[in-house]
C-alpha cells in the first residue's frame, strides 16, 4: 500500500477495509459470546434470588411472570409458597439506571431489598445502594471471620416489613422525608435515595397487581 | 536490555499520568478508591499491550493521512472484544471493572502511545512500551486512589484502618478531590525530579513524550508528520 497517498478515493477504501475487518472481528466475538453472556446473566439473577428469598426447592426462574416491566419469581418449598421476588429497574438514579431485586413475604410485606446494578457516586450515592460489610484492620489482624448473610444497609433495610396495605404506617405513595414522606435518605445523595424509594414503591404497586392477577388466574382454573 | 528500558521508562521516568500528564480524565474519574484505580489500571494495561502490538504490526500498511481513525478503530475493537469476553467468562471481574472498560477507548494514553511509539517501533518494543506505560498508569492510579480513599473514608482497599473512624472528608472521593490530590502528587513528583537533577548538576527537563509541547496529533498535515518522524 502507498503510505503517503493523498488520493481521497484510495484513503476511503483503506479506511473502509480497516473498519470492515474490525466489524467482522467484533461481530464474531459478539456471536461467540452471546450464549455465555446470557448464561452468566441468568446465573446472576439466580444468585440474587438465593440471597433475597428464604430456602426454596423449586426453580423460581421457571415460576416467573411479568407485570408491566417488573418480573416476579415465586419461591416454593414442598409445594408451599414461601416468598416472591420482584426484579425491577428505574432510570432515575444519579447515574441513570438502577436495577434491584426485592423479595416479599407471602403476606405481602417486603422481606429483603438488594440493588443488583447501579452507577451511583462511590462513597455518596452508593451508600444508599451497596450492602458492604466494613472490614477493619484490627479485625483482619485478629483474624475475625466474615459473617455470613447479607450485610446491612440502613436505607435498604428500612423498607423491610412495609407493604401497600392500608394498615401500613407509611404515607402512600412512599416518599423520602425530604419530600414529605417517611423514608430515610442519605444526606447529599437525595437523588439516589429517591430512586431507591421509587424502586420499592414500584415493586409494591406491581406486587399488588401480580397478586390480583394470581387470584384471577386461580379463579379461572376453578 | 533495550526492551527492559522500554518497559521501565513507563513506570517511573515517563509515567503517563504523573510525568506526561496523559489520560487525565479517566485518572480523575476512577481513582476514587484504591481498588477502582487498580482495576482500571490493569484493564487499561491489557488493552494498551494488545493495541500497541497490533498497531505496530499494521504501521507500514495504513496511509499516514488516515492513521488516527485506523488506530481508533483498532483500539475500539479491542475494547469491545475484551468487554464481551469479560462479560461471558469472568463475571466477578466484570462486575468489578465493567463500568471502566468502555472508558478505555477514550483514554488518551492508548491513542497517545499508538501515535508516539507503536507507529514508529517494532512489535516487541511496542509491546514492552504498552506494558510499561500500563503499569505506570496502574501505579499512579492506585497511589492517588489510596490517598483519596483514605482521606474520604479512612479506609485502604476497603479495609478500615481505625475501628471508630466516623468523619469522612467526602469531597476527596469526588471529582474536586481528584483534582486536588492529583495536583499535589504532580507537584511532589516534579519537586523530586528537579531536586535529583540539581544534585546531579543538570537542569530538569520533562522527557519528550506526547505532552502538549511535542504532540502532533492535532497537526494532521503530512509535513509535520514527516518531520516528527
Amino acid at each position: 500500500m502507498n503510505k503517503n497517498s493523498t488520493n481521497m478515493f484510495y484513503l476511503g477504501i483503506v479506511l473502509c477495509l480497516v473498519c470492515a475487518v474490525a466489524a467482522g472481528i467484533m461481530g464474531s466475538a459478539a456471536a461467540f459470546t452471546k450464549d455465555p453472556i446470557a448464561q452468566a446473566k441468568r446465573k446472576k439473577v439466580a444468585d440474587g434470588l438465593r440471597d433475597v428469598l428464604p430456602a426454596f426447592d423449586n426453580d423460581p426462574m421457571k415460576d416467573s411472570r411479568q407485570v408491566g416491566d417488573v418480573r416476579f419469581y415465586e419461591a416454593k418449598k414442598a409445594g408451599k409458597t414461601v416468598g416472591y421476588a420482584a426484579e425491577t429497574a428505574v432510570a432515575s438514579g444519579y447515574a441513570g439506571r438502577i436495577e434491584a431485586l426485592i423479595s416479599f413475604q407471602p403476606d405481602g410485606t417486603i422481606r429483603t431489598f438488594i440493588i443488583t446494578k447501579h452507577g451511583e457516586t462511590p462513597g455518596l450515592g452508593s451508600n444508599a445502594a451497596d450492602r458492604v460489610r466494613r472490614k477493619t484492620l484490627a479485625g483482619l489482624i485478629r483474624g475475625e471471620k466474615e459473617q455470613s448473610g447479607l450485610p446491612p444497609n440502613r436505607i435498604l433495610d428500612q423498607y423491610s416489613g412495609h407493604s401497600k396495605s392500608q394498615k401500613d404506617t407509611w404515607k402512600q405513595p412512599w416518599k423520602v422525608k425530604k419530600d414529605g414522606g417517611d423514608a430515610e435518605y442519605v444526606t447529599g445523595a437525595t437523588i439516589s435515595s429517591r430512586a431507591v424509594n421509587e424502586l420499592a414503591w414500584k415493586a409494591v404497586c406491581a406486587f399488588e397487581k401480580y397478586r390480583q392477577g394470581d387470584a384471577g388466574s386461580e379463579r379461572m382454573k376453578k | 536490555m533495550k526492551l527492559l528500558k522500554e518497559l521501565f521508562k513507563g513506570i517511573w521516568k515517563e509515567n503517563p499520568v504523573l510525568v506526561l500528564s496523559l489520560g487525565m480524565c479517566p485518572s480523575l474519574a476512577t481513582s476514587s478508591s484504591a481498588l477502582n484505580g487498580l482495576g482500571m489500571g490493569l484493564a487499561t494495561t491489557f488493552v494498551l499491550f494488545c493495541s500497541n502490538m497490533v498497531i505496530s504490526l499494521i504501521r507500514n500498511l495504513v496511509p499516514a493521512k488516515i492513521r488516527i481513525p485506523c488506530y481508533i478503530v483498532v483500539i475500539a475493537a479491542f475494547v469491545t472484544v475484551v468487554d464481551l469476553l469479560m462479560q461471558a467468562y469472568t463475571e466477578a471481574l466484570y462486575n468489578a471493572l465493567g463500568i471502566f472498560i468502555p472508558l478505555i477507548v477514550v483514554n488518551c494514553i492508548v491513542l497517545g502511545r499508538a501515535e508516539a511509539f507503536a507507529s514508529k517501533n517494532g512489535i516487541l518494543a511496542s509491546a514492552m512500551d504498552g506494558l510499561g506505560m500500563g503499569l505506570g498508569f496502574t501505579l499512579a492510579l492506585t497511589v492517588i486512589g489510596m490517598i483519596r480513599e483514605f482521606l474520604a473514608a479512612g479506609t485502604l482497599f476497603q479495609v478500615q484502618l481505625s475501628a471508630d473512624w466516623e468523619y469522612g472528608f467526602s469531597v476527596m472521593g469526588q471529582a474536586p478531590g481528584g483534582f486536588i490530590v492529583m495536583g499535589f502528587v504532580l507537584a511532589a513528583m516534579n519537586v523530586y525530579n528537579r531536586r535529583r537533577a540539581e544534585k546531579a548538576g543538570r537542569t530538569y527537563e520533562p522527557p519528550q513524550g506526547l505532552d502538549c509541547r511535542h504532540c502532533n496529533i492535532c497537526r494532521l498535515s503530512e509535513t509535520s508528520y514527516k518531520k516528527s518522524q
